[in-house]
């Protein structure tokens, strides 16, 4: 179990970053435990795929550790910030390379809670249902609404991780979010899938 | 009224997604020790030792104390502007003291004259 003690608790991730430049064991193990939730289903909503999300948020925390050394505390990028572009870009290359959208593979995420089986079963459902419909949504797109609905950053921040101005992404979260809307029920529809109230 | 519309039939399935993001035991060891080796392997990131343990110059080691060259820089200054102003405006610090400095260093200041410690009754 990973302890989160006071003095840590109370710092900032830019300030766990400069300690972690000096040697101090103890950040990385908080920062991990901050940002690597956030990078691991950010990546797992936009591949579709738990095994390479997996990959995809240790490579890119890899990088974090790396840049900590020239980190600046007091400059513009926040480490969640900087995080999330590199994981949007890894999806990125990897979704090109493979030449693919996401899989529909259901990437059994939500054990943590432990809720009981028949909802289990639901939320399963309604991730794989949820992936399928991303994957419908062009790369730019997808990003877009998993960083805004899933991940609850502020149009801004994307703007800085997907490298865009704020209104192309207001219009990228707009039209991204109707597409999975119709999608979701193009899917409910073929299934003869009845979500409920 | 579409968006709302939209908001409503999304709201469980990204509730569910949001609920997501466990990180398995196996991965978090991955990631802390790749923490480690970055640590262990970048000179950048290995806890700072004191200049002295190394044989560092004194000039660096009073660098060290006063805070690197910017608190060096300004010791330096305001002993040079001190000096300078004794030598080249002697009256104006006088005049800035109310002529303390003079009654301070002549016979009746308030420091004994040093010669006296050893003149007394004539023995040295």
């Amino acid at each position: 179990m990973i302890g989160d003690p006071p003095a840590y608790a109370a710092l900032s991730d830019g300030a766990l970053m400069v300690l972690f430049a000096n040697g101090d064991p103890g950040a990385s193990r908080v920062l991990a435990a901050r940002l690597l939730p956030r990078a691991l289903r950010h990546a797992a909503r936009v591949l579709g795929d738990r095994a390479e999300a997996e990959d995809v948020a240790q490579e890119a925390m890899l990088r974090l550790w790396r840049a900590a050394a020239g980190w600046q505390q007091d400059g513009a990028a926040q480490p969640a910030t900087w995080l999330y572009r590199v994981v949007a870009n890894l999806c990125t290359d990897r979704l090109r390379r493979s030449g693919r959208t996401a899989s529909l593979e259901d990437a059994d995420l939500a054990r943590d809670g432990q809720p009981g089986v028949e909802d289990r079963l639901i939320e399963k459902g309604r991730m794989a249902a949820l992936d399928a419909a991303l994957a419908h949504l062009p790369d730019r797109q997808r990003q877009a609404v998993v960083l805004r609905h899933i991940e609850g950053l502020s149009n801004p921040e994307i703007a800085a991780i997907l490298d865009l101005g704020v209104e192309a992404v207001e219009s990228l979260t707009a039209r991204g979010k109707r597409a999975l809307a119709q999608a979701l029920a193009n899917s409910k529809e073929a299934l003869g899938y009845d979500d409920g109230p | 009224m579409t968006m709302d519309h939209d908001d409503d039939r999304l709201a469980p399935y990204l509730a569910a997604a949001r609920g997501g993001g466990a990180v398995s035991d196996a991965l978090m060891a991955r990631v802390l020790a790749d923490a480690a080796r970055v640590q262990a392997t970048q000179p950048s990131l290995t806890p700072a030792r004191p200049d002295t343990a190394r044989g560092a110059s004194l000039l660096a080691v009073v660098q060290a104390a006063l805070g690197g060259w910017r608190g060096l820089t300004g010791v330096t200054l305001a002993g040079v502007t001190g000096l300078a102003l004794g030598f080249l405006a002697p009256d104006v610090v006088d005049g800035l003291t109310g002529g303390q400095i003079g009654v301070w260093s002549g016979t009746s200041g308030a420091l004994p004259e040093i010669g006296l410690l050893w003149e007394e009754g004539g023995d040295v």
